[in-house]
């Protein structure tokens, strides 16, 4: 081989070489171009999501407590939990079968029901296979040290009273919302500010505590601590419960409130739930609070209203009297006394004894339209009352041009009108309170750290004057001495009070229902100096159709704790 | 006389600096410079993962704390109360007395 062959031989070469050099660059200058623009948002996504760290940090919610009045501490009507939820990666699963077998006595489930669940080779991502587990659940389960099981702490509600004032307190929903009652009314105060954090994390995803770094920390909610005495909530619901087995009602509710300053110490209604346990309830219109938000004609007790608005105009005395008979027409209706029978001559405290419709009839007459609708909005009807709870409803009344001569008849006994049991109790605390209408209240201080915010009692207005109040406390203190409220009387006090049973309206608007009543009791006591007033509710019973059978022992039965336990002596 | 002038002479020499020795005390200087940025960025490291640690440790105790107060509340509930006294056989008080308190007997 000659030398200018072998220099055309290497020439060759390094042509060759130096053309797989520059198709190599092509090619990788082509492999940069699809990586760093065609795939640049992906890479850098990809990239962001291996350095950097940006989440959002919880608040902690807000707790809702009750003070103990003797021992003088707080106790926790709702808690916060943490609990885990096991999350398991199938694709990174080495042997779904063991990993199964394994968990299964933790969980408590079968290891067949787990494999089928967790088998899934080719997925990354499965929702969490169980939910709510303890402490000590993720212990074990972490001590299993198992590739592609991870458990996720998760922050519940957590009502260590059960039942206790459920509907009070309303619950927590899956998504960390508060509904109904104080956790829906006052969510916002409780559920505090998210806080938030950006920053870069290191090869094990773990977070760098140098370098640039934002951190906004979270803001906790407020406690909120309630009017509430737990003992009395306790009692009234055991008591409650009773009655209405002992009646075989379909249902019924407590409030018991201060009438002073208008804190409500107990609030109670029957069928409850747990809500600790509010995800297994099918039925939600369990959830709404019937004594905020159910509508009802009052019945009888709505007397004391017609004849407060009669006494504060001056048109009746306690003891006007004239004769009443079995019935009185008015315009084309007959309206009768509730057991058809005349009462004759009878004084308005004993028309308020004996719950003669056909007198109060009378009283709303001297009234007048005008009148009667005036002292009906002014204790409140129509309008809700302003309880912190969520849900609340305003009562129904008729426009007043739509008001006729019947309707003002059927309204002097508590027919043709619905209301609800806080607007009727709150307007009954006014006569309590010496004529002063005050707003319901269920939050008496909202707590933040040490500092504690109160909540002070509002008076809406004066309603009646301090003079026809104490002229109906002594009427409504005859009604359960001689009246129908005398299953009301505790031995040695003062109590006033009225009964009131309403007939149920029957759904398709024609006529009310045979033989279904509701039965309801407001009395405040000690009467001169009124330290509670209760209001005691019974629905459909059905041994007794009468609130003098049944609402009123209740009140009795409740009453009677609260002297011991306001330690009230006996004053008669 | 003669002692003074030596003083002057060696001042003469100390205040002498060349463009190597600039560059010396350059490369000295920053190298002093990196090694205090070195120490220091090692420290500051060192350090946040002290700190994570201790926030681990914090949210653990606080975890601990959380789940007592809960364990706490559960017990100290009302119900588990009467339960309680249910179980250890105690009853309620049916007849209440409010003795009436003279002048007299306060007095003594």
């Amino acid at each position: 081989m000659n030398k200018f062959l072998q220099q055309s031989i290497i020439r060759e070469r390094i042509s060759l070489l130096v053309l797989i050099v520059i198709l190599a660059l092509i090619a990788l200058i082509g492999r940069l171009f699809e990586k760093q623009v065609l795939e640049h948002n992906y890479w850098l996504a990809q990239a962001a999501s291996q350095q950097k760290i940006e989440k959002k940090i919880p608040s902690e919610r807000g707790k809702i407590l009750v003070f103990d009045p003797y021992s003088k501490n707080y106790f926790p009507l709702a808690h916060n939990l943490t609990l885990y939820a096991l999350e398991v990666i199938p694709a990174h699963l080495s042997d779904p079968l063991k990993v199964s077998q394994k968990l299964a006595p933790i969980l408590g489930k079968d290891p067949n029901e787990i494999y089928q669940l967790i088998n899934h080779p080719d997925k990354l991502y499965l929702p969490p296979i169980a939910r709510k587990l303890t402490d000590l659940q993720a212990k074990q389960i972490k001590k299993l040290k198992l590739e592609g099981v991870k458990l996720i702490p998760e922050k519940w509600r957590y009502y260590p009273e059960g039942t206790l004032a459920a509907h009070l307190l309303g619950f927590v929903d899956a998504s960390g919302e508060g509904r109904y009652g104080i956790e829906g009314f006052y969510n916002a105060e409780l559920k505090g500010r998210w806080g938030f954090e950006k920053g870069a994390k290191d090869v094990l995803g773990r977070e760098l505590l140098v370098g640039r770094r934002f951190y906004l920390p979270p803001k906790d909610g407020r406690d909120i601590i309630l009017t509430l005495d737990h003992s009395i909530q306790f009692i009234v619901e055991e008591k409650l419960k009773k009655h209405i087995e002992m009646h075989q009602a379909e249902g019924g509710g407590v409030i018991v409130m201060d009438p002073k300053t208008g804190a409500i110490l107990a609030l109670a209604a029957y069928p409850t739930f747990d809500p600790n346990k509010f995800s297994e309830i099918t039925d939600y219109s369990i959830f709404n609070n019937p004594l905020i938000s159910k509508l009802y004609e009052p019945g009888s007790v709505f007397k004391v209203i017609t004849m407060a608005a009669a006494l504060e105009e001056n048109k009746v005395e306690p003891d006007t009297a004239r004769y009443f008979t079995a019935s009185v027409k008015v315009a084309d209706r007959i309206i009768y006394t509730s057991n058809r029978k005349a009462h004759g001559w009878e004084t308005m405290t004993e028309a308020l004894e004996t719950s003669d419709n056909v007198a109060l009839v009378w009283v709303a007459q001297q009234l007048g339209l005008d009148l009667f609708y005036k002292y009906i909005k002014k204790f409140g009807f129509g309008t809700p009352t302003g309880i912190d709870l969520e849900g609340e409803e305003g009562g129904m009344i008729k426009p007043k041009d739509q008001l006729t001569e019947v309707d003002l008849a059927t309204m002097s006994f508590g027919q043709g009108i619905a209301v609800t049991p806080i607007q009727l109790i709150t307007a009954i605390a006014a006569i309590a309170n010496e004529g002063k209408l005050v707003q319901p209240h269920v939050a008496s201080a909202l707590k933040e750290g040490d500092k504690i915010k109160k909540i002070e009692p509002k008076i809406i207005r004066e309603v009646i004057s301090k003079t026809t109040a104490q002229k109906l406390v002594s009427m409504l203190i005859s009604v359960v001495e001689k009246g129908q409220g005398i299953l009301a009387k505790v031995k040695g006090y003062k109590i006033a009070g009225k009964t009131g049973t309403a007939q149920i309206p029957r759904k398709d608007g024609g006529g009310y229902e045979e033989g279904k009543t509701i039965c309801t009791f407001v009395g405040f006591a000690p009467a001169d100096d009124p330290k509670f007033i209760i209001l005691t509710r019974i629905d459909v019973p059905k041994d007794t159709p009468w609130a003098a059978e049944t609402a009123a022992p209740l009140f009795k039965d409740i009453a009677k704790f609260l002297f011991n336990y306001y330690q009230i002596p006996p004053s008669d | 006389m003669f002692i003074r002038k030596r003083l002057i002479f060696k001042r003469k020499r100390l205040i002498k600096f060349g463009p190597i020795t600039l560059s010396f005390l350059t490369i000295i200087l920053l190298t002093i410079i990196s090694l205090f940025y070195l120490v220091q960025s090692n420290q500051i490291s060192m350090k946040a993962f002290i700190l994570r640690d201790l926030q681990n440790k914090k949210t653990e105790a606080l975890a601990e704390y959380e789940r007592l107060s809960v364990e706490a509340a559960r017990l100290k509930s009302l119900q588990k109360i009467n339960e309680g006294a249910l179980n250890l056989k105690m009853v309620k008080a049916e007849r209440i007395e409010f003795l009436p308190i003279s002048s007299s007997v306060a007095i003594k």
